[in-house]
Formats: structure tokens, sequence, C-alpha cells
């Protein structure tokens, strides 16, 4: 997800053949709600939460640490065999 | 607000606020109703189309 439009994403979204949902926070309301909003840049910074099926954040990675999924991936892991929604 | 700072307004173990956004095909999500349903990885980036 990012403060771009949804017509954007989709445009990103066919360029780059991501094969997951791309949500558009426009309004800035969520990266806001995140505590991820740069409210100076007006963007949300790089950051990647896993959520459980219980609606619980059991993994948060943020800058630089976002970009190596390796943790994500065994976070997803544990959780269950279910496939994840990455948005 | 810095990233470390950003990363302590919410911790592993919070639950994850609810939201409802448009995707790429201007269809509603619904961070809830994966509930129950499904894990879910929720990526920020900083916009489209820079390598961010």
């Amino acid at each position: 997800m990012s403060v771009d439009a949804w017509p954007t994403q989709k445009k990103f979204t066919e360029e780059t053949g991501a094969q997951f949902t791309l949500l558009s926070d426009f309004s800035k309301e969520v990266s806001h709600l995140y505590g991820v909003l740069d409210e100076k840049a007006g963007v949300a910074w790089r950051m990647t939460f896993v959520i459980d099926k219980e609606g619980t954040i059991c993994r948060i990675d943020s800058g630089e640490d976002a970009l190596e999924i390796t943790g994500v991936k065994e976070s997803c892991q544990r959780l269950t065999t279910d496939k994840g929604n990455g948005a | 607000m810095d990233v470390v700072e950003a990363k302590r307004s919410l911790r592993t173990g919070d639950p994850a606020p609810d939201f409802e956004l448009k995707d790429q095909n201007g269809q509603s999500v619904r961070l809830s109703a994966f509930s129950g349903e499904k894990n879910v990885v929720l990526a920020f980036y900083v916009l489209a189309f820079t390598g961010g």
C-alpha cells in the first residue's frame, strides 16, 4: 500500500506484474493510523506488518529491513500453512 | 517522526487497526474481512514507480 491513487496502483500493478493486492491510502489516514506517515513529505515510510488471523500484529519491519523478506516469510510460515494476502 | 519513533506507536502483539481502502481495481478492501480467514502481510512503500 502507498498514498498513490488507485489508478496509479493499477498502472504500477500492470507494469510490475505484481500478483498481490495493492491498496491506495490516498487520504493518508491508514498510514497515519499505523504511525508510518512522514507528515512533512506526505508519504508513508517503508514498513511491513505481519498480521495473524486474529488481527494481531506479529511482526514489524521498517526501512531497509522491510526490503529483506526472509523474516516476514518465516513469520508467515510460523502462523499457519494458509497463504497470506499481501497488500 | 523518524522510523524508530514510528515503530514505537504500534508494537508486536497489538491489534492491527482496522481500515477500508480501495485496491488497484477500485474495489474496497477491509482488513477485518480477513479476520479468522487469512493472515495478512501489510507492506507500506513510499510511492509507486520510485523503487521505494
